[in-house]
């Protein structure tokens, strides 16, 4: 659980070298180079996305409360099959990406928070948008996420992304790649 | 029996219209502007989701009373709520008063329903209850007239549709002979199916009737759209198969028979043969109970040619897949819902459902959610292919000739020998037969103006 006695903060070394992290995965993926940011996935880590619900008040308003059934989503990936996934992409027949979306990762908001000596997690804000052709207004997707990151004097790695979306209904394309 | 002349029949049949003329029966074409024009959209309101059998939920969704979900038929909003006797009411999430919508909550569970705006309050099945102030504003007040419109309810393999015309034919009979396709995709389990979780929605710039024709049947596109995600030998079997048709409602089927070199004929060897090969996910306890309350005839069609997608019309998509598993290879059965709403003429807002079966393993269960997850929805390998496609035709027919384009149907031929009695068969490469039925189906339900034009 996230407190003020664990989160670190901006002065926090540890802090700047995340933000650097995030700035680098996210070009990554608005670059199109989908083999190196693979590489900031550990191996077994997961990526997850449920669907978004709108639900009465009395539920819960929290955002965990108004996400559909843990067992489904819009994404609900191992580092295996999103590798597959953009191994499929990559082929000039993958249509849904012909021409290319052009995509941008806006991500701020970053809350930091240590779990044990190895591992922190991160509650981020992403807004992300794809252009495409000559399109007058981009599809955005707007969401929470919230990554487990394993960091060493080296290396940050992402161990585990659940992706919190405030759209109940996605646009056509946002979703092709993963965000 | 002429379905045309029943429906003529039922419903006072008044004459050719522009909308139906968009359909050519002799040239099979069927004008593009159907696509894009806002007429056509208005007239689909009323004379298709206003009076066709809609797709509302899956039983699962509202297992117990006071259970409800908001949803949509065409584009007006509805509640369907479980009762306390069992039944299921689709009612207009609408209130009598001045018309506000009623229920913003995607599901929950209620006893009743009030209206914020002045209050009013209605039952877990519509039924007005009290306006407050009642005696000093209202005094006596018929309560009839303030009950909220109800669309008939049925259900059918788990599936609920609903519909606003009291006087259609039933849910069964509209089906038709295509009945045993959806019993075969939907009721093999004896325990049911479950959905997971709520549905995926999303948005395509596309009009909803390519989503619904491409499903009765075009396995054609398989090869070109999906090349990404199939190999030559997959690609093959992807395009061919047996292909047929009810009423409008098409589908699919795997030619099993074909790939094993022969069919399994109606005799005993076909309990044997299902339990040999049995279709993925099916445990042999449920091969034995399936047996045991099938027709011969259902028998015949899972074990030769399993029913794999389809569309049941107007607007309801539904898959069931034989997939490899990304990470083992094995080979799991996906099952999935599609709904195409009609928001515009030129965007649907696609609803889908996944399912699986309560006797299966969760293995095999966890496996399902996985390939549907990776290759379906709006993320899916396959799906977003098939999306590009959709808007590509928006964009091409929005224009001012683009809107006088006619698709032309021609890979079409004579029904061979039925599969079933009154089923509409074709065997081989995967033409434009099923998908032309659909616009037939669709010509049909828009020749039938009511009085006033509606």
């Amino acid at each position: 659980m996230e407190t003020t006695s664990n989160s670190i903060s901006f002065a926090d070394g540890l802090y700047a070298r995340v933000t650097d992290f995030y700035n680098y995965e996210s070009g990554l993926l608005d670059g199109g180079r989908h083999e190196d940011w693979l590489n900031c996935l550990a191996e077994n880590a997961t990526y997850t996305m449920p669907v978004r619900m709108t639900l009465g008040r009395d539920v819960g308003n929290e955002i965990a409360n108004s996400m559909g059934d843990e067992r489904s989503g819009y994404y609900d990936d191992t580092k295996q099959t999103l590798a597959r996934r953009l191994s499929i992409l990559a082929q000039n027949t993958a249509w849904g990406e012909v021409p290319a979306s052009r995509t941008r990762r806006f991500i701020t908001n970053l809350r930091l928070f240590r779990v044990d000596d190895t591992h922190v997690k991160s509650v981020t804000n992403l807004l992300f948008t794809s252009m495409r052709e000559a399109e007058i207004a981009p599809e955005i997707i707007i969401c929470e996420r919230h990554d487990t990151l394993i960091c060493d004097d080296t290396t940050i790695l992402v161990t585990e992304r659940r992706i919190y979306c405030d759209n109940g209904a996605i646009p056509a394309r946002a979703l092709s790649i993963p965000i | 029996m002429n379905d045309a002349t029943t429906r003529e029949q039922h419903s006072g049949y008044a004459g050719e219209n522009a909308e139906a003329a968009l359909v050519d029966l002799e040239r099979c074409e069927v004008k593009l502007t159907l696509m894009s024009d806002p007429a056509v959209y208005q007239a689909e309101l009323r004379r298709i989701f206003g009076r066709e059998w809609n797709f509302v939920c899956h039983v699962s969704e509202i297992p117990a009373a006071g259970d409800y979900v908001t949803r949509f038929i065409g584009n007006d909003p509805v509640v369907v709520a479980r009762q306390s006797d069992g039944t299921i009411r689709t009612f207009a999430n609408r209130c009598a008063h001045k018309g506000a919508m009623i229920c913003r909550d995607d599901r929950g569970r209620a006893a009743r329903f009030t209206c914020p705006y002045h209050g009013f309050t209605y039952s877990r099945d519509g039924e007005f209850l009290a306006m407050p102030q009642k005696s000093e504003l209202y005094g006596h007040v018929d309560k009839t007239e303030y009950n909220l419109s109800t669309a008939r309810t049925e259900v059918l393999y788990g599936l609920v549709f609903a519909n606003w015309d009291h006087a259609a034919r039933s849910l069964f009979d509209s089906f038709g002979a295509y009945n045993t396709i959806l019993k075969l995709t939907f009721d093999r389990d004896i325990k049911g199916m479950e959905v997971i979780g709520p549905p995926q929605r999303w948005v395509v710039k596309a009009n909803w009737k390519m989503v619904s024709e491409q499903f009765s049947g075009d396995g054609y596109h398989a090869t070109s759209t999906h090349a990404s995600m199939l190999d030559a030998k997959t690609r093959d079997k992807a395009t061919k198969g047996v292909d047929v048709s009810a009423n409008g409602s098409g589908a699919r089927c795997i030619d099993l028979a074909g790939a094993w070199g022969h069919e399994t004929g109606k005799g005993d060897s076909l309990e044997a043969q299902l339990h040999a090969r049995p279709p993925a996910g099916m445990t042999s306890e449920m091969v034995d109970q399936f047996i045991a309350t099938a027709t011969r005839e259902e028998l015949f069609v899972l074990v030769n040619y399993p029913p794999s997608v389809g569309n049941m019309f107007p607007n309801c998509s539904w898959m069931r897949s034989a997939l490899p598993d990304v990470a083992t290879g094995e080979v799991v059965t996906y099952t999935d819902i599609k709904l195409a709403r009609p928001l515009s003429e030129t965007e649907t807002e696609i609803w889908a459902w996944g399912l699986i079966e309560r006797s299966a393993t969760p293995d095999h269960n966890a496996k399902a959610l996985s390939v549907r997850t990776i290759m379906f929805g709006p993320a899916g390998t396959v799906e977003r292919d098939d999306v590009d496609m959709w808007q590509r035709i928006q964009v091409a027919v929005n224009g001012a000739f683009g809107r006088g384009a006619v698709a032309k149907y021609r890979a079409l031929w004579a029904p061979e020998e039925p599969l079933l009695p009154d089923l509409k068969t074709w065997r081989g490469y995967s033409g434009e037969n099923t998908s032309w039925h659909f616009f037939v189906r669709w010509r049909e339900a828009m020749l039938q103006c009511r009085q006033g034009g509606a």
